[in-house]
């Protein structure tokens, strides 16, 4: 049941993503270049009914359908936040997607995300291999320990 | 109707609000966050001996995000068959009106390592931190989108600057 919901869902995210033309590259470059309000918009309505929603679902104390109470997890806070988010950010500018619209556009027929989805699995891996190294960026720091 | 469901692209306020919908019956159905980039953890974890990849997110528990990816492609290759008829497209848009073949997958190479690494430093990606985070209310997760849009402006105006 709980499988099922994922794919399902996992089906709708993808569709929903192509329908709102998240997986245009010029929708991206628009954004990005200040010239097209349509994806700024989507993920503000996106983030807020879903703020709405959890709320709700963190008020109610709902068990969900694993059995468990409902626990949503706060990402840490870090250096590594802001150089991390940097990084991702130049790429999902160059190549105009992130790692859920680059699945959604080789769905659309959209090849050369291969390319991407290839380079994302590199990137993780040399991340997993840099590790090591750079644990000390993901320290969260004293005044900005709480998320 | 068919029209304006299947074939016209959907304005902000129809597809935002439903993704924002999915996020909460992931949460209540399958107590699971919208998370993508960590199953790309997983994936490295299936072919990889180091310690990063033997964390407990990347087991397991974490497995069900390649049915959940798998279920994305699909997705929209669905919303692409329903549109006309599926094809072969570029992903650069206009730009690979402009920029020959061999650039375009150095870009995408590049962009996709820096995709991949930044997530895993920055500690999520736009599912992860801008839409399941911000919606949570995390600080860390409306730096990391502000960071995002900041590393996406730089690169598509020195794109634009270079290519038009």
């Amino acid at each position: 049941m709980i499988r099922a919901a994922t794919i399902v869902l996992g089906l709708l995210f993808g569709f929903f993503l192509s329908r709102g033309r998240a997986t245009d590259y010029d929708a991206i470059f628009g954004m990005f270049r200040l010239q097209d309000a349509h994806l700024p918009l989507l993920m503000a309505s996106a983030i807020a009914t879903a703020a709405a929603g959890l709320l709700l679902l963190e008020r109610a104390r709902i068990t969900t359908l694993a059995g468990t109470p409902l626990k949503l997890e706060r990402k840490p806070l870090h250096a590594g936040t802001v150089v991390g988010g940097l990084v991702f950010g130049v790429g999902w500018g160059v190549t105009g997607q992130c790692p859920g619209t680059a699945l959604g556009q080789l769905g659309e027929g959209k090849w050369l995300a291969a390319v991407t989805l290839f380079g994302m699995l590199l990137g993780t891996w040399l991340y997993g291999a840099m590790e090591p190294g750079l644990a000390p960026l993901q320290r969260p720091r004293p005044a900005a320990a709480r998320t | 109707m068919y029209e304006a469901v299947f074939v016209r692209p959907w304005p902000w306020w129809a597809a935002g609000p439903g993704i924002g919908l999915i996020v909460v019956a992931l949460a209540a159905l399958a107590s699971r966050p919208l998370s993508v980039t960590t199953g790309f953890g997983s994936m490295c974890a299936l072919g990889s001996r180091l310690p990063y990849f033997q964390r407990s997110e990347f087991g397991a528990g974490g497995r069900w995000r390649f049915e959940f990816l798998a279920a994305v492609l699909v997705g929209a290759a669905l919303s692409a068959m329903l549109a006309g008829p599926w094809g072969r497209a570029e992903a650069m848009g206009s730009l690979a009106l402009v920029v020959g073949r061999p650039v375009q997958v150095a870009l995408l190479l590049g962009g996709g390592v820096c995709i991949g690494f930044g997530a895993r430093l920055a500690g999520g990606c736009t599912s992860g931190h801008s839409i399941m985070g911000s919606a949570l209310g995390a600080r860390s997760s409306f730096l990391a989108t502000a960071m995002f849009m900041l590393g996406g402006a730089a690169a598509v105006n020195a794109i634009a600057a270079v290519a038009r």
